[in-house]
């Protein structure tokens, strides 16, 4: 027998040093350094009306959060994001799996879905309008357009490209047509549905963005609208920070939920 | 072959297979293309026997192997295991494939319980018997570790346990240690005699290594271009080694019989 495996208990202070001290975590800290270095002496340079320093948007953020304008456009976004993104889950998953799983479903289904991707979401806008006016169901409609393919067509090929050993010795031990498909399709295809999700969530912020400006001007896009309509662009620059903070908390919302649902898949290289 | 003889052989046999064929059609311009994977193939596995299906690839080995196991179905021609028709996949057969095929998100015991849960073993069956043979391939040690921590002969033993844990009375192999490397498929091979003698179970194992059919069979079924060319008893005393192998005259005559054959 080849394999020694050997077991240690490590403190909590290596445990952390090993997450989080190593040549990347330093190289990105320095070029964000970097960053900030260029755009502080861009911004003194020609001004704040232009350029607001990053020194300006502490105050700027502070005074947006005193008055409460923050966080309900934040509350606000987060309702159409939320909403839109949970459903474009579900319908994304469910028809992915019914296209994949049933033949006849899927070479049927695939023109429509192959059209219907292809259409920019944002040339639909001015029938959403007529549709669903321009408060609530708009935004969440259009986020759910935005990224509810990326789930479907990466569930759909996930569910094509199960290992056919995989499902050939399930079925040489007799497994039934739902064991095949609840034990073994739907855990293999999981690497492909959370890689939709990654690229889901990350459409699902641009759509909801682009919402809040198209229609009523509300959440965080409609902040950073308003305040640029008023030169204030130390406060667009706070609204495009927690824009992008919250496309990376949820994407790594994402990654936690890969980590906890497939443990036994990891990256190459993993130690 | 005469019908009488089919049917006569029917009870006694573990694995009975008469004219079988297999076609794949296919368009390719203005005409139907078929292709004879398996051209009229009589095969018999007697019970406790174990025999070698040789042949180069291509030659439809695995093709026989699929059909009896129910993964394909036949064109043509009658498969009978233990008196039964295969119309499909049964528990009566376990199968070892090319690849370990283990599901990655279930552990090694778990992988086993999960086949035994698919093949209708009553639950409280299940780890027992997942045990038991993983102690008889030498895994027990590894019984949490997932199949991606596991080498490829480690995860080849759980391949083989998991169809011994059906307790079928005919076992498919489908060139089981191909992937492996030359001294893992030596130990492997052993490891198979071993097992094989504790618990004899009528077995077919395709290989295209003629040692390794010498080695490991009572008789070795030579196919090629979808039709059996020889079937040629191993008459060497068990246990046989590599060197003997190479040394007895009449297992060297043997042996150039059959890579004259292929």
């Amino acid at each position: 027998m080849p394999a020694v495996i050997e077991r240690e208990r490590v403190s909590t202070a290596e445990l952390l040093r090993r997450r989080f001290i190593s040549w990347e975590r330093l190289i990105q800290v320095l070029l964000l350094v970097a960053l900030l270095v260029v755009w502080e002496m861009t911004g003194r340079v020609v001004g704040e009306f232009f350029l607001a320093p990053p020194s300006q948007l502490p105050s700027a953020f502070w005074e947006m959060w005193k008055t409460g304008e923050l966080w309900r456009a934040l509350l606000d976004s987060l309702a159409s994001l939320v909403v839109g993104f949970g459903l474009a889950i579900v319908v994304g998953i469910a028809v992915g799996f019914l296209m994949g799983w049933y033949g006849p479903a899927g070479r049927t289904l695939n023109p429509f879905v192959s059209a219907l991707y292809v259409v920019p979401a944002a040339a639909l806008v001015p029938m959403f309008i007529i549709w669903f006016g321009l408060g609530f169901t708009a935004r969440m409609v259009t986020v759910f357009l935005f990224c509810v393919f990326e789930i479907l067509i990466s569930t759909y090929t996930g569910v094509r490209n199960v290992d056919r050993n995989l499902v050939d010795a399930a079925r040489a031990f007799g497994a039934s047509r739902w064991q095949l498909f609840s034990r073994v399709v739907s855990y293999a295809s999981l690497p492909y549905i959370f890689a939709g999700l990654r690229m889901g969530i990350s459409r699902a912020v641009k759509g909801m963005v682009v919402a809040e400006l198209l229609f009523a001007v509300t959440g965080l896009g409609g902040l950073i609208s308003t305040a640029a309509n008023y030169y204030r662009t130390d406060k667009v620059f706070v609204g495009v920070i927690v824009l992008s903070l919250l496309g990376v908390i949820l994407a790594a919302a994402v990654q936690v939920l890969e980590r906890r649902l497939m443990p036994w898949h990891r990256g190459i290289g993993a130690a | 072959m005469a019908a009488t003889s089919v049917e006569a052989s029917i009870t006694t046999d573990a694995i009975s297979i008469a004219n079988l064929t297999k076609v794949y059609e296919r368009i390719s311009g203005r005409e139907i293309v078929r292709t004879y994977a398996l051209n009229g193939v009589d095969l018999t596995v007697r019970p406790q026997e174990f025999v070698s299906l040789v042949g180069p690839s291509g030659c439809g080995k695995t093709t026989v192997l699929k059909v009896i196991a129910g993964l394909l179905g036949p064109s043509t021609g009658r498969v009978v295991v233990n008196g039964r028709p295969v119309t499909g996949t049964g528990t009566d057969r376990g199968v070892v494939f090319q690849q370990p095929s283990l599901l990655p998100w279930r552990t090694v015991r778990q992988n086993i319980i999960e086949s035994l849960s698919f093949a209708g073993i009553p639950r409280a069956q299940r780890k027992p018997r997942a045990d038991k043979y993983l102690e008889l391939v030498g895994l027990t040690g590894f019984v949490d570790h997932y199949p991606g921590e596991l080498s490829g002969g480690m995860q080849q033993r759980v391949g083989i346990a998991r169809a011994l844990a059906l307790e079928p009375q005919v076992l498919l192999m489908d060139e089981p240690f191909g992937a492996l490397d030359a001294i893992t498929r030596q130990h492997m091979q052993a490891e198979l005699m071993r097992i094989w003698s504790q618990e004899k179970r009528s077995v077919l194992f395709v290989t295209h290594s003629i040692e390794e059919a010498l080695l490991l069979s009572d008789r070795v079924v030579v196919m090629a271009d979808g039709k059996v060319r020889a079937d040629v008893d191993v008459p060497i005393d068990r246990p046989r080694s590599r060197a003997e192998l190479i040394n007895d005259p009449a297992a060297r005559d043997l042996r150039t019989r059959l890579e004259e054959l292929l």
